[in-house]
């Protein structure tokens, strides 16, 4: 079956500042030349510090951000220069939750408004005791029930408010959730019941997730593939189980490390240590981006931007380190074949 | 817990403190007798959930709270000295001098229109009456310290000039500047990367062994509580269940609340299987259960046993205490432990009368 979504060589550029002829100053490349696939009814995990780029990534597939070049396929149909009207009818079918149920939410609406708003697009002409029926499904999905239709956002919790956010994103029946850190604004307890409730979905509605977030523990307990992103590129992808315990990519082996370990005595571990921040996306470093901070660097890193590489156990890296022989030049399928 | 040798006793010493809050609907107490202690050299985690009142507890300590809206009673003590009441003169030098403070979002807490250099020199000669030249040199001193690269020519910077990371280690400069004896770190590494996050708490780690001195650390998050703290200090309610030394505490929790928390943190392969949580949400102070206050969303919680008294929080020997009547008969499980254990029941999907996922209807 084809992926849901496939994304080829997109790039997304940014201008920044501007002159006194509204000329932009610079151009930041958010993303750089990134192609990904998510496979029908499965979950895709984005990870990266914040400045990678994954969110943007996130925006554009759903075209809520324009790229400047590239393509993003959506079941199959190219989305990429769709005008409105082309958009229209493909805009139910995707859908996106935010990382804070309290901005994202107008408190002025109530659940019942908020909910039904994105059937506005979809079903024009239904009638009013339609819509609500479809807002009542939608609420008992995800564990709350027509006594909250009237309610204000204000009056529930994180947790709540996140459920009504997801029922907003499900009400359309959507094929593709794009999730941006959406739990992780809420309290650990809570956390968990929104990720279960959210694989649970996934099950009974045959939703597809693309799930960015930070936490990297968490991504792994959702993803079946994992993509790793650094300064605007992937810098690896694989099966979550393999990208978890055999990183190929030493950003990826160095983000793993960070991960705070629950056992107390894990806490003399040997950590690989970043050294320095996130280069500025104004001025990328040359060759590998990563190599400012690498552990690894070599001279080779600064001339040539790594190539593509196939880690054993599925995926691939793009590290000098990994090129041995015959590596380089193997041909890649990187249409995201999760197994 | 009293002092019975003072050269040996406590840095900080809180005792019974309560804090109520005068909000639209009435004065809700949100702190509620809280009692414990931070010896010298030792970091203490601070946990809960937001609403537990943690942050409330750590901003009494320094007498952050407005005084219009607020009525705190109790005792804090520092070396022996009562803080509560103090007039804010004499606060003042107690906060920055003995005692420092570092909050999560370091942009808010530093000024916009006023270099970094001249905040942290601003700092120091507060607090230690130097000359304008020792105190930039001082300056230059602690950022090197917290790893701020070039540090001479950044003191120039503004602070939006700074990423997140390199602001929150200004702000342990700033902390820093005057050697504090106890610093009060809330959630400093929340609004961080994992990478940055990991870095903020190795310094924090390095400067504390070269200066010795004593942290509180406010946190929702128990893996930075097992990489960092030496006791561990929970609340639920606005009161403390538990406490006790982290390895301890982690490696077998004594009240359920604890276990729920570090269960709900996915470790290794979980995929497949459902996370552990906690079915309904934190009480309000307003709506606070009779009997124990986390049994409406406890697992072990036995009808007439657990909604009939407030448990008190009890000692169990090794410097442990929990607040939890049925502790004995339960074989609560920390890390490491079986999967399936005692509490498997409360990993099935939840439904009935508690709304998964938020408030109680």
């Amino acid at each position: 079956m084809k992926p849901i979504l496939e994304v080829e060589d997109l790039t997304v550029r940014f201008p920044v500042g501007r002159n006194v002829f509204g000329r932009p100053r610079a151009m930041l490349t958010a993303v750089d030349h990134v192609s990904i696939a998510v496979p029908r009814h499965r979950t895709v995990g984005l990870v990266g510090e914040s400045g990678s780029g994954k969110s943007t990534l996130g925006r554009a597939v759903l075209r809520l951000t324009a790229a400047e070049s590239g393509r993003v396929a959506f079941d199959g149909v190219d989305i990429t220069r769709l005008g409105g009207r082309g958009l229209r009818p493909l805009r139910p079918r995707m859908h996106m939750i935010f990382q804070d149920p309290y901005s994202s939410l107008d408190p002025s609406w109530t659940v019942e408004d908020l909910v039904a708003e994105p059937l506005g697009a979809a079903r024009k002409g239904a009638s009013r005791a339609e819509r609500r029926a479809a807002v009542v499904e939608a609420l008992e999905h995800v564990g709350l029930s027509a006594a909250h239709l009237n309610r204000y956002a204000q009056q529930f919790s994180g947790g709540q408010r996140q459920r009504i956010a997801i029922a907003r994103a499900l009400v359309t029946r959507p094929d593709l959730v794009v999730c941006d850190e959406a739990v992780s604004a809420l309290d650990v307890s809570t956390r968990s019941q929104i990720i279960n409730l959210l694989e649970d979905l996934q099950r009974d509605f045959g939703l597809t997730y693309l799930f960015i977030a930070h936490d990297l523990a968490l991504v792994r307990h959702v993803s079946d593939w994992i993509a790793v992103m650094y300064l605007g590129s992937i810098v690896e992808e694989g099966p979550a189980q393999r990208v978890y315990e055999e990183p190929a990519h030493p950003y990826t082996r160095s983000l793993l490390s960070a991960i705070p370990r629950l056992d107390p005595a894990e806490r003399s571990r040997e950590r690989i240590v970043l050294s320095g921040e996130l280069p500025s996306p104004l001025a990328p470093p040359s060759g590998c981006r990563f190599r400012t901070r690498c552990p690894h660097a070599m001279e080779v890193c600064a001339a040539e931007v790594p190539p593509v590489v196939p880690a054993a156990g599925g995926g691939w890296s793009a590290c000098h380190l990994n090129t041995g022989d015959g590596g380089a030049a193997a041909a890649l399928d990187k249409s995201g074949a999760v197994p | 817990m009293g002092l019975s040798k003072p050269a040996a006793g406590p840095l900080l010493e809180i005792d019974r403190l309560s804090v109520d809050i005068r909000g639209e609907h009435g004065v809700a107490r949100v702190v509620d007798e809280v009692s414990f202690a931070v010896g010298p050299r030792e970091t203490v985690a601070l946990v809960g959930e937001s609403g537990s009142g943690k942050s409330v507890t750590s901003m009494s300590v320094l007498g952050l709270l407005p005084p219009r809206i607020t009525r705190t009673r109790g005792s804090v003590r520092f070396e022996g000295r009562e803080l509560l009441g103090l007039r804010s003169g004499e606060l003042d030098r107690v906060r920055g001098d003995d005692i420092a403070m570092i909050f999560q979002e370091p942009m808010t807490s530093l000024n916009p229109a006023f270099t970094i250099g001249e905040q942290i020199a601003e700092q120091v000669r507060c607090h230690r009456g130097v000359s304008r030249k020792a105190a930039r040199d001082r300056a230059v001193e602690v950022l090197d310290l917290v790893g701020v690269p070039s540090a001479a020519e950044r003191l120039k910077a503004y602070p939006h000039e700074f990423s997140g990371g390199m602001r929150q280690r200004v702000m342990m400069a700033m902390a820093l500047s005057c050697e504090p004896k106890l610093l009060i770190a809330d959630e400093p590494t929340t609004a961080l990367d994992v990478t940055i996050q990991a870095l903020v708490l190795s310094e924090l780690r390095a400067l504390q062994e070269r200066f010795g001195m004593s942290v509180l650390f406010i946190t929702h998050d128990l893996g930075v509580v097992a990489e960092i703290a030496d006791r561990v200090v929970v609340m639920y309610g606005g009161h403390l269940v538990e406490t006790g030394r982290t390895a301890e505490v982690f490696a077998a929790p004594q009240h359920p609340y604890t276990e729920a928390l570090l269960r709900s943190v996915p470790q290794g392969d979980t995929t497949g299987s459902r996370l552990w949580s906690i079915p309904g949400a934190i009480p309000t102070p307003e709506a606070m259960p009779d009997g124990c206050r986390f049994h409406p969303r406890c697992p072990h919680a036995k009808p007439g046993v657990c909604d009939a008294d407030e448990p008190p929080l009890e000692p169990i020997g090794d410097g442990r205490s929990s607040r939890c009547v049925r502790r004995e008969e339960l074989r609560l499980s920390g890390i490491g432990g079986d999967a399936g254990g005692t509490g498997a029941l409360a990993a099935e999907p939840l439904g009935g009368s508690v709304l998964p996922g938020g408030d109680r209807k």
